[in-house]
């Protein structure tokens, strides 16, 4: 090496900072062209076809507004909670976002969206009539409005019609009509389905799902979760609960009729491939299992319900504007479009991405009639109609964690029953509620 | 190390073979997933070689997802950084290992303890820096900082490196009036070539496999980089195996490639190192 | 440059440097005392990068260490937050204690291990290129690949371990599933790494080691083990210094493999520190008490530092006469 090399080399280095200068300050927002129209930007997670439909709806939404420009950014699911955060916190947020619910309270609590109340008071009046009322509270937080509900839904059981008749059982959608579908009727079922050959497992009945997709197991034998202010666990000495929990837990332990955490890894036993007989789900998985399953036919029914009660599990994501926008109109004009009749078609009826929030919709033949599984749609109407919402405050990442870690005794090890499971975990969620550790 | 006797060669060949076996089962088996359906990968007992091969499990992997753009941009990234990362580790780790100025412990301490704090607490403090400056969402946050140093693993290493050359060279050199550049470049950069390489191999490595600095400073899909893009595709196609590991394979391979060619380099570094008494 | 003839060229930017230099400093250590101020010029990118973009973050966060902030609203509480993590935080004492597991089987074992995987490496073998590559590749798998590699090797039932196990008639144990090995199960998982840039580390130091040493510790009649004692194990202690110190740096900090594989569970049994502290920080927004965690750890590593720097004196060589 000489001289020629090290100045080579400085030439390069010198050439590499300019050139990472510029690279950074030229690649910025190409598309704010001057043309004249307002750019809304707008955040958002999903699969392919989810966003090749929600680009369908910006679409149109541009063709209905030509002064508006709509960029959508899509983030990897896992990783969009700390991103969203991190916007919000360096107020890079964009206009309009999309919150999953577990988190939309304590983002709420920190002021980061508009509340919407003034821009309903603009519309005609009954604007929020439509919506189902359960969808609407969601979007609440201290009583008032701050987003409105997208990707909608309850957990339900797709259900291997293959399987069942092939077992010589009755069908889980007849019996729920004729209101037979129950915890005996579910069990039942779930170890009828299970197949074990040579000592290895090939088939199981049912899935066991993860916090909270089954509270409402908990619900339907009597049980509570927390106080109505959200200041205590009650499990633990909730015997509705407790029986609950350990029904559900049971299904494992006791009767095999669900994989254990070690058979379940690495996606062995998925529904899309027939090794499954039950599956605990939202309405998000079907465009997923319509695009993968081929080999047999699939529907849905309702989750069962319980010698106490027959509710389910309903959830949605809020859709928000962001209070620092810089065009908070033209963003509820976007939002208001994306929670619109049409939009809901679109993203609901033709994808069955989610359930509808507004009643119009639900009722619209144009929903409920369908050319690809799932075909009973009405499961989708009742679902919501007995549903009821998870107690999810502004701590829930963290409690529900804590939740998670001394549940897993009980189902991932069998270690401890329901009952002291569910004490230890009430103990430590209560301790988290109250402020105390929870620093 | 000098050769010996036949035997010992043959006994470090098997050793090597035995060893080579153990360590790439695991990346075969990804080979082996990615190119099979979806119902074999599940199937009891494992098929090793599947038939017929689902190459185009490959294609979906690569067609799903604009990889094209996230390809570019990763190479793009990692080539700036790469290029400054060696250039001022190597002048930084010089100044440390060669020269005895007031504070130069310290310093160095200083230097090593920026290691010790993990980066999960300086990252939002760096984050609201680069907004700042109005760069986000641009690459300047990942490029640029590897110009500063580019790191204290790079310059720990080339210091240590530099500390294993005799001064002979440099005192020589010292005395016929040469600057410190000219031993720098002509001395000590020729003979640290295999520790010059590391580091160029790790910075490729770190660059390339970054996924929480493109996730945090780029917003626009068509900036966004392969490992942000393997999280999608994870997301999206999490239960399907067999695409997850061809995705995956895709985003190795230039990693696998740049290791192979840079095998050279570490060969060659022994005839160049032979020092004169 | 002056010529020989006693002539001067025009003032090259050498000499303009050099003659700056000459009148800037004070000669009190004499022409060495000036040569050795060129290293505050070499180390200008670093200390100019560190000034900028790292010692205004680190001192924030050791600000943030002592306040309550979940990125909404700040308010500074003392010592609350350290108090806390040490007296009334049983997490905090899990995560720390299965960190220092981790560390403790860990570093010595992957050390020793990439320093015989480079010696085996450094043979002048036929195809010595691909076993390398060969031996490299799982570091150079990506983490989430990698995790889903290991689940599967994991796998009580279909995994490779187990049905490797079962040749010798071990029934092989639930793994990752089972509170009791998952911690054991990550410490494995590292060992694979050792392979990687560790041993590529220890390789470029063994082919730094100059065949000169080696002929002349032949001419001296040493053989095999003494040869490895007196002059590969010598000449390699800086390079064995630095994986040691990076080494007990990286694994305290050992984070990707809990948060993509295991998620601190189960019940907490591979919670990591810092997975600990990123949960802390991004899932809880207990952005001071994340900090707290870090300056605690931050102290931790300084002192192991510290300590083998000190002791390093008296087993590490440094050909280039150097020490601290």
């Amino acid at each position: 090496m000489d001289r020629r090399d090290f100045l080579r080399r400085t030439l390069l280095a010198g050439g590499g900072s300019a050139l990472a200068a510029t690279a950074g300050c030229g690649m910025r927002f190409q598309d704010e062209r001057d043309d004249g129209r307002t750019t809304i930007r707008y955040m958002a997670w999903g699969n392919p076809e989810q966003i090749a439909v929600e680009r369908e709806i910006i679409r149109a939404f541009e063709a209905r507004h030509p002064h508006l420009r709509v960029r959508l950014f899509m983030v990897p699911g896992s990783a969009y909670a700390d991103k969203l955060q991190l916007m919000l916190a360096s107020h890079t947020a964009p206009d309009v976002m999309r919150a999953d619910h577990y988190y939309f309270p304590a983002l709420a609590r920190k002021e980061y969206f508009l509340p919407l109340e003034p821009f309903i008071e603009r519309e005609p009046p009954g604007f929020l009539d439509d919506f189902v009322p359960i969808a609407i509270e969601e979007g609440k937080w201290r009583g008032r409005l701050y987003g409105l509900n997208v990707l909608f839904g309850a957990v339900m059981i797709y259900y291997n019609q293959d399987l069942f008749a092939a077992a010589g059982l009755p069908d889980p959608y007849e019996l729920n009509r004729q209101g037979k579908w129950d915890w005996q009727a579910f069990l039942r079922a779930a170890r009828k389905l299970t197949r074990y050959e040579n000592g290895r497992a090939v088939q199981f009945g049912t899935n066991m799902v993860t916090w909270p997709l089954y509270a409402s197991v908990i619900w339907n034998f009597g049980g509570e979760i927390t106080d109505p202010g959200i200041t205590r666990m009650t499990m633990g000495n909730d015997p509705g609960a407790i029986a609950g929990m350990q029904a559900y837990a049971d299904l494992r332990w006791k009767w095999h009729c669900s994989p254990t955490p070690a058979e379940s890894a690495l996606s062995a036993f998925t529904f899309e491939s027939g090794r499954l007989a039950m599956h605990w789900g939202w309405a998000g998985e079907s465009p997923r299992f319509r695009r993968n399953i081929k080999s047999f036919r699939w529907d849905l029914t309702t989750t069962p319900s319980g010698p106490a009660g027959n509710f389910t599990v309903v959830k949605g994501n809020q859709l928000c504007i962001y209070r620092e926008s810089r065009h908070p109109n033209e963003a509820w004009e976007f939002v208001k479009f994306m929670t619109g009749p049409e939009a809901e078609l679109l993203l609901c009826g033709k994808l069955r991405r989610a359930v509808p929030t507004r009643r119009s919709v639900l009722n619209d033949p144009r929903y409920l009639e369908a050319d690809q599984p799932p075909y009973h749609t009405d499961i989708f109407l009742e679902s919501i109609e007995r549903g009821r919402t998870l107690p999810i405050d502004w701590r829930y990442q963290e409690w529900s964690q804590a939740f998670n870690s001394a549940l897993e005794t009980l189902f991932n090890v069998n270690e401890k029953d329901a009952a002291a499971a569910l004490a230890d975990a009430s103990e430590r969620v209560t301790r988290i509620l109250a402020g105390e550790e929870g620093f | 190390m000098t050769s010996g006797g036949a035997i010992k060669r043959a006994l470090v060949f098997v050793a090597l073979c035995v060893g080579a076996a153990i360590f790439s089962v695991p990346f075969l088996w990804t080979v082996s997933t990615a190119l099979k359906t979806n119902q074999q990968v599940f199937a009891v007992p494992p098929q090793w070689i599947p038939n017929p091969p689902q190459w185009g499990n490959f294609r979906r992997a690569w067609t799903e997802l604009p990889f094209a753009t996230f390809v570019l941009n990763t190479v793009t990234i990692t080539a700036i950084a790469v290029v400054g990362q060696v250039a001022t580790a190597s002048l930084v780790a010089y100044g440390f290992a060669r020269f005895r100025f007031r504070g130069r412990n310290f310093l160095f301490y200083l230097m090593l303890s920026t290691m010790m704090l993990p980066a999960q607490v300086t990252m939002i403090p760096v984050f609201l820096f680069w907004r700042e400056l109005r760069l986000i969402d641009t690459f300047a946050p990942l490029t640029v900082p590897a110009y500063f140093g580019g790191g204290a693993f790079s310059i720990f290493l080339l210091r240590q490196f530099f500390l294993t050359i005799p001064r002979d060279l440099d005192e020589a050199a010292m005395i016929d009036g040469a600057t410190p550049f000219c031993i720098f470049h002509r001395i000590l950069l020729p003979l640290a070539r295999p520790a010059i390489v590391t580091v160029v191999l790790f910075s490729f490595l770190a660059h390339w496999d970054d996924f929480m600095g493109p996730l945090i400073y780029l917003n626009s899909m068509e900036r966004y980089t392969v490992s942000i893009g393997l999280r999608m595709f994870q997301d999206m196609f999490g239960t399907q195996l067999e695409l997850l590991m061809a995705a995956s394979l895709v985003h190795v391979l230039p990693t696998v490639v740049l290791f192979f060619v840079a095998q050279r380099y570490f060969i060659k570094g022994v005839a160049l190192t032979g020092l004169k008494g | 440059m002056a010529y020989p003839d006693g002539k001067r060229a025009t003032l090259g930017w050498r000499d303009v440097v050099r003659k700056a230099t000459l009148a800037a400093g004070i000669t009190r250590r004499g022409a060495r005392g000036n040569w050795d101020r060129w290293g505050y010029l070499f180390i200008a990118p670093w200390l100019a990068g560190f000034l900028i973009f790292t010692a205004g973050p680190m001192l924030a966060s050791l600000y943030l260490s002592f306040c309550k902030y979940d990125l909404y609203e700040l308010r500074w509480v003392g010592t609350k937050n350290y108090e806390v993590l040490l007296t009334r935080d049983p997490l905090f004492w899990k995560s720390l204690t299965n960190t220092a597991i981790y560390v403790l089987f860990s570093v010595p074992l992957g050390l020793t291990g990439s320093l015989l995987l480079a010696l085996l490496l450094n043979q002048k073998v036929k195809g010595i290129a691909l076993f390398r590559t060969l031996f490299y590749l799982p570091s150079l798998v990506p983490a989430v690949a990698s995790a889903l590699v290991w689940l599967w090797v994991f796998h009580p039932e279909a995994g490779i371990l187990n049905y490797a196990l079962g040749w010798f008639g071990i029934a092989g144990p639930q793994w990752l599933q089972d509170p009791r090995t998952a911690l054991v199960s990550l410490i494995l998982m590292s060992l694979w790494g050792i392979g990687g840039a560790r041993m590529i580390i220890f390789l470029a130091g063994l082919q730094g080691i100059p065949d000169e040493q080696y002929e002349a510790a032949s001419l001296d009649g040493a053989r095999g083990w003494a040869v490895f004692r007196h002059v590969t194990l010598p000449m390699l202690s800086p390079t064995i210094l630095f994986n040691l110190v990076l080494g007990i740096i990286g694994s305290f900090q050992v984070f990707t493999s809990a948060y993509v594989m295991t998620n601190g569970g189960p019940n907490n049994a591979t919670l990591m520190y810092v997975l600990y502290l990123y949960n802390n920080a991004f899932r809880y927004f207990k952005m001071g008490k994340a900090s707290a965690m870090a300056w605690i750890l931050f102290v931790i590593l300084l002192a192991f530092t510290l300590i083998q720097f000190r002791h390093a004196r008296r087993w590490v060589y440094y050909e280039g006469g150097e020490s601290d």
